[in-house]
This record gives structure tokens, sequence and C-alpha cells, in this order.
């Protein structure tokens, strides 16, 4: 069985909330019932994928998934990145917490590890003497 | 404290952009409906709007337009995902843009424009308020040089008179002149 490369590409997203579909377009009203029917029944935008990844709160990755409704509007989905594993999840949750309780504020202590996760160097963290394993 | 105006009829296009931007920029206030931001900011300073641009009441361009009368210092941006061009041209012309940005952004782009979208309008206001002094200013100036010109016309001379370090009229160049 042959896929297309638009299969193949969002081929095993997994939405990130059991909540998102049926999904309506606010501007025409149509109901997509699925991930599978949003992909497909959508368009792409400009040609491109519209796929960009994000870090959530909790500083796991999300995909984050632009398509445009045959009516124009511009609808975004999310959708879970397989390679990011609740034990990462619950890793980072517990330094946040480490953090906000030596005194940082969490919106501070949130950034400076994403920044160490991106590979990015945290003075603040370096200050506090932590290390992360990436 | 600085203000920003999210807009967009796809909920998940609010959340995605709040929380690329809520550590940079903490005050943000996001609307699913652009008649229902209108009406409740009516009254509320806005330092700037970022808007959708095909909503199902009202285009943003329509949008923009209707929050420039009630805010004409706010910085407005639109952000669609179609680049239409007739859209982008009706958003320069009609509401005056500072930029029309595309879905999906960039975190970083959207971050660096927005930071330099806040630094200009500062630089304008700034502009504003000096020209707003220079102004004022002129009017006193203007105001004191007819009184000037009417003392003299009243007696001749007056406004040339000498003053001591007491505020007393200095007449000792008269006596000098009399002498001679």
């Amino acid at each position: 069985m042959k896929y297309s490369l638009k299969e193949t590409l969002f081929n095993g997203l997994t939405a990130l909330s059991e909540s998102s579909f049926p999904k309506k377009c606010p501007s025409c009203n149509h109901v997509y019932k699925s991930a599978e029917e949003y992909v497909k029944l959508t368009d792409s935008i400009r040609g491109k994928s519209g796929l960009k990844a994000s870090e959530d709160d909790d500083g796991s990755t999300i995909l984050e998934l632009f398509r445009n409704c045959h009516c124009g509007s511009t609808l975004l989905d999310f959708f879970k990145d397989r390679r990011d594993t609740d034990e990462q999840r619950e890793q980072f949750g517990q330094l946040l917490e480490q953090l906000c309780e030596a005194g940082i504020e969490r919106h501070i202590a949130r950034a400076e590890l994403l920044k160490v996760k991106q590979g990015v160097n945290s003075d603040i963290l370096n200050e506090l003497q932590l290390y992360l394993k990436k | 404290m600085t203000i920003i105006v999210l807009v967009d009829d796809e909920p998940n296009i609010l959340k995605a952009l709040k929380r690329a931007l809520h550590v940079h920029f903490p005050n943000i206030l996001t609307f699913d409906n652009p008649e229902t931001a209108l009406t409740e900011l009516a009254y509320s300073h806005v330092d700037l709007i970022i808007s959708d641009y095909k909503m199902p009441h009202m285009t943003g361009v329509e949008f923009l337009n209707q929050f420039k009368q009630s805010h004409p210092d706010c910085l407005r941006m639109i952000l669609s995902g179609q680049a239409d061009m007739q859209g982008v041209l009706d958003a320069i012309n009609t509401v005056g843009i500072y930029r029309f940005l595309l879905k999906p952004w960039n975190d970083e782009e959207l971050i660096v424009n927005i930071q330099n979208a806040l630094a200009y309008n500062k630089l304008e206001q700034e502009n504003k308020e000096l020209l707003r002094t220079v102004k004022e200013q002129s009017i006193i100036m203007n105001s004191q040089l007819s009184e000037l010109k009417r003392l003299e016309r009243e007696s001749p001379g007056i406004t040339q008179v000498d003053l001591n370090e007491d505020g007393c009229i200095d007449l000792s160049g008269e006596y000098l002149d009399d002498t001679e």
C-alpha cells in the first residue's frame, strides 16, 4: 500500500487533547471529525507542511499543525511529539519546582530550563551550580 | 506596563501565541471575537494589537480600522495564513499597519518584531510629546513677545532698560553719558 507524502508526514500524529476532535471551523462551521479528516480535508498553508514545534509549559515539545480550511480561515491543532517521553516531562517538572523553591520566578525558571534543554547556556542556572543532563 | 492584544477567531492560535509570547510580554489580552474586543477595549490603554485577517464577522482590516478610531496611537499588526495581496494592500493603505506577518510564525522573529514595534511606538510617542512641548512654548514666547512690543510702543526704550543684581533699574550708564 502506497502512502502519499502528506499521509506519511502526518501519519501517527496524536492529538494532544482527546477533546480536540471533532473540531469546528469558527468561520464556516465545518466540522472535522478526526485528526485524519483535519489533515485530508484542509489545505496546506502556501504549499508548506504547516508544522511548527513549540514548548509546552511543562517543557514538553508540542507539534502545532496549521491548516487552511476551505473557507480560507487558518486552523490550528496541537499534537504530541512522539520523541518526548513522560520521564522527560516529569524531570522538567521536578526541576522547575526546585528552581521555584530556590526563589526564582516561575516564568524565568521555565525559560532558563528551556534554554538548557535547547543546548543554550543559562547564566542563572550556572550561578546556582545546576547542571542538567541533556 | 505594556499591553498587547491578540485577536483571532481560532482559540488554539490565541493559545499558541500566548505560549510563545508570555515570557517576554506578560500582559497579553486575547479575544476570539473582534466585536467583543472593540466593546471591551473601548476605554482601555493598548500598546500593540495583533489581529487575524480572515474572521467570521469582519476582516482584520475592518476590525483594525474601527479599533484605530478609538486607539489612534496603538500599533497594529496582522497575522494571516493567507498571503492575499489585496488584503495586504488594504491593510497597509487603509489601516496603516506596522507589519503583515504570516502563519505559522517563527517565535523568535515574532518576538523581535514586537520588540521593534514597541520601541518604534515609544519613539513616536516621545516625538509627539516633544512637538507638543515645542508648540506650547512657542505660544508662550509669542505672547511674551507681543507684550514686549506693546510696552515698547507705549514707552519707547522701556524694554532696553538695564537692571542690576537686585532687580533695580541701573542708571549708571546714563549718568556716565551725561558727564561726558
